[in-house]
């Protein structure tokens, strides 16, 4: 999403790719930011990260890693917005994630609240 | 049973012989091209009065079903896949 | 049906796993397989509906799609169906949209791009008891009002769970919602953020809540996806069906042998000798009827399928092996074409059109032959059984161990071939993996037998149609002309078939294979099973084609070596002698280029692996 390319990205120490966090971690999705490790080559229409945006990865959602493959987590699952997704760790790299402190484990039980932030 | 005559036996056995062979070329035959083949017979049977009937009742659903219904017709076999390069 | 008033042409559209198949079913009566692969409804599912006025309506089942901006083949067909781009399909008068209740957000959005398109529609919300159980709540009636379409809650598994859609529907009251002129030009950001923009308000109006979690859900992915456990628990799987293939399928299968022998025999007896009683015996019942033995295996083959689909668990397989898949340039979605593919290579062909990116099609296209499908097995099974003593290796069986490992050397050889096409590939362009894992479910037992049964009907019509026919024209080929009076060898020998084996003996000769191996291979075109059948009819024409496969195991343990039955084995590891293969990869790609490449190499390759072993199974032995 073109418009977010351009989100700040201060207070670095609370921001990360969605590819970065631990399993059973829970984030909320900040932005999505333009990624040519899997767009090169492909129109606007066709673009993988729009895909994303239409899977529920848009900012608000409240999304948890709930399993990592070995070797950096390539690929990981993903529960958001009620769903789980399998993103390879290119996928995830174009999601930003903020992890706020009162996201603690206890959280995952309302992570399905996703798509409607509050 | 006339089945003890081999010439009889040939003649069966030679039909059913030209019978498979049709049927084979008309299975392995592009879908494409079948429809078209298809749409030829309609045309000329539609100057023959005595095939109306058989071109109402048979030929006609079969022509729909070739060229709409079933995987046979779809239309991904005509479409391509959207990144395939031109 | 009145010939002057067409059918009201009815679409359904939505993601992947929201119940439009079960829908589909509900409405037009017709069955389909329900799963929970994303994309399983490759095929064109259109069926028909009467209505009380008698002009009746054509439901279309279009492919499931999480946007218009399609990156798979099955994504471009619904949004070029939807704008009317197909050419056999107009496009249609009423859209449904169906949307699961319990993932709502995801449904309804894409419902949003739908009706920006400006055709008339109707807004099912599927899945209603389900949503219910898990606490979604949705104000319908406020829901319709902010979108502007009618809502109605359906329940596509339940008897009469869709009369509230068909009432609205066959009622006429909908209406096109106001036309967007420039809809789906390309949707930039700005757009894109109105869409989340009103995506939000009307989840916020229809006062939505999200579903509650089942914990168990959770617990049972963190075992399944666990990168050691879950590989583990996946070969286990593997394993059990494969053995379950072979050991569950040997009872019927013998029972299905014995009363084709009975047949043969019964038919020999009772008609007068000529070119008729061969024509039966040879052609019909010892060709078509060979076929029709691997009906338990691949009903077997396809419970196990239907079984892992229905639960959920496939794309977890995908999930698991996408990194091993990758790491030959294939994507982890390919897993599920090729599992299929050791049913049938044709069914794993159709399979890869829910491949996003076209090189990784292709590739999963090219490989999917390399599968031994289960028209190999009776070709192993002959061979082993002639050829390899039935000696215990540990706890193992030597046989059971070499059919173990011809499946793994196909296996290895289409890792080995996807990687050096990896070389080759020009365009490099980023192939996603972007899978949902949906939620896990028992399969429907109703379901599972109808999916089933729709698979025994299409290898009946196949056997008693294409197989059936082309077996009449081999037994033909390899019946004429007849031998000279006072020939001295077995008929077939004088034949064109025959006389094509002898020619052939020539280029086969450096790999071990004699005239009657040569021979076979030239019915076997048309199906690699056929080659049995006509290696008994060679070595036994005077014995009615009857009990070939028992009458030829002894035949061939004396005459062949060793080293002339591995060749042979290993030969069938690659052939492509399957003509229904290669023609489907000519449908599917459109071209005649690449089923002439596959041929070419896989001729190739089972040429050098049949040369190789059987120098040094000589050498050795």
């Amino acid at each position: 999403m073109k418009s977010d390319a351009s989100l700040p990205v201060e207070g670095t120490g609370r921001q990360f790719a969605l590819a970065q966090l631990r399993r059973g971690q829970v984030a909320t999705v900040s932005g999505l930011v333009e990624s040519a490790a899997i767009d090169s080559g492909r129109d606007a229409s066709q673009s993988l990260v729009t895909r994303l945006r239409d899977l529920g990865f848009v900012p608000g959602a409240r999304c948890e890693v709930v399993a990592r493959m070995w070797l950096g987590g390539d690929p990981i699952a993903v529960r958001i917005g009620g769903s789980t997704f399998a993103l390879r760790r290119a996928e995830a790299a174009a999601v930003r994630v903020e992890i706020s402190a009162s996201h603690a484990r206890d959280a995952v039980a309302h992570a399905g609240s996703s798509a409607v932030p509050a | 049973m006339g089945l003890d005559s081999l010439v009889l036996q040939d003649l069966l056995v030679g039909l059913i012989v030209l019978v498979a062979l049709g049927f084979s070329v008309w299975k392995l035959m592009p879908a494409r091209r079948r429809l078209q083949l298809l749409l030829a017979l309609d045309g000329w049977s539609a100057r023959h009065a005595s095939l109306a009937r058989w071109r109402e009742r048979s030929l006609r659903p079969r022509i729909a079903r070739a060229a709409g219904v079933g995987c046979d017709g779809c239309g991904a076999h005509g479409a391509r896949p959207p990144q395939r390069p031109r | 049906m009145d010939a002057t008033v067409t059918p009201l042409r009815i679409a359904l559209v939505g993601v992947p796993n929201c119940g439009k198949t079960a829908l589909f079913n509900r409405l037009t009566g017709s069955r389909q397989k329900v799963a929970n692969y994303p994309g399983v409804t490759v095929e064109r599912r259109e069926g028909e509906r009467a209505t009380p006025d008698g002009r009746g309506m054509r439901v279309l089942d279009l492919p499931g799609t999480y946007s218009l901006n399609p990156t798979t083949l099955d994504e471009a067909i619904t949004r070029d169906v939807l704008l009317g781009r197909l050419a056999d399909t107009p496009s249609p008068e009423l859209v449904v949209c169906v949307v699961d209740a319990v993932h709502l957000p995801i449904g309804l959005r894409l419902a949003l791009e739908v009706k920006r398109l400006g055709l008339p529609m109707v807004l099912a919300l599927n899945r209603m008891d389900v949503a219910r159980r898990r606490r979604v709540h949705i104000d319908v009636a406020k829901l319709s009002a902010e979108l502007g379409v009618p809502v109605v809650p359906t329940i596509a598994v339940k008897r009469g769970g869709a009369d509230a859609l068909v009432e609205i529907v066959e009622g006429g009251r909908w209406v096109a919602p106001r036309a967007f002129a420039a809809a789906l030009q390309e949707h930039g950001a700005e757009d894109a953020e109105q869409m989340q923009r009103d995506l939000r308000g009307l989840l916020g109006a229809s006062g939505y809540s999200p579903p509650r979690e089942n914990p168990w859900f959770g617990r049972i992915d963190a075992l399944l996806l666990h990168p050691v456990a879950g590989l583990a628990i996946l070969l286990a799987v593997l394993f059990v069906m494969f053995q379950a293939v072979f050991s569950w399928a040997e009872a019927p299968m013998n029972w299905i042998e014995v009363a084709m022998n009975s047949l043969g025999a019964f038919t020999a007896a009772h008609l007068p000798a000529g070119p008729l009683a061969s024509l039966l015996v040879n052609g019909v019942i010892g060709g078509a009827g060979s076929v029709l033995v691997f009906l338990p295996q691949i009903v077997i083959l396809f419970f196990f399928i239907l079984a892992l689909e229905d639960s959920g668990y496939l794309p977890r397989a995908a999930y698991l092996l996408d990194r091993l898949m990758g790491s030959v340039g294939l994507s982890g979605r390919a897993f599920i074409p090729l599992l299929s593919s050791h049913a049938c290579a044709i069914p794993g062909i159709m399979a890869t059109r829910t491949i996003p990116n076209w090189r990784d099609r292709l590739t999963t296209i090219m490989i999917a032959p390399l599968m031994t499908c289960s028209a190999r097995l009776p070709v192993y099974g002959l061979l082993i059984a002639a050829l390899i003593p039935a000696r215990a290796i540990g706890p193992f069986n030597l046989q059971g161990l070499v059919l173990f490992t011809l499946y793994a050397a196909g296996i290895v050889s289409a890792l080995l071939v996807a990687f050096v096409m990896k070389q080759f590939a020009r365009d490099r362009q980023y192939s996603p993996l972007m899978l949902e894992l949906p939620d896990f479910q028992w399969p429907n037992a109703s379901n599972l037998l109808l999916g089933l049964w729709e698979r025994v009907k299409i290898f009946l019509s196949r056997v008693g149609g294409i197989i059936l026919a082309l077996m009449v024209v081999l037994w033909f080929l390899s019946s004429y002309p007849e031998p000279p009076p006072g020939a001295s060898g077995p008929p077939i020998q004088y034949s064109l078939a025959g006389r094509l084996g002898a020619m052939l003996e020539y280029v086969f000769a450096p790999i071990g294979f004699n005239w009657q191996i040569a021979i076979a291979l030239v019915p076997g075109l048309a199906a690699r099973e056929v080659a049995v059948a006509a290696l008994g009819t060679v070595y036994a024409m005077s014995a009615a084609g009857d009990d070939l496969s028992a009458a030829l195991e002894p035949v061939i343990a004396s005459s062949w070596s060793l080293a002339t039955g591995a060749s042979l084995l290993a030969w069938y590891v690659f052939a492509p002698q399957c003509l229904s293969t290669l023609a489907v990869v000519k449908r599917e790609t459109n071209s005649w280029k690449y089923p002439l490449i596959m041929a070419g190499y896989l001729f190739a390759l089972a040429y050098l692996a049949s040369f190789i072993t059987f120098r040094v199974v000589r050498a050795w032995a």
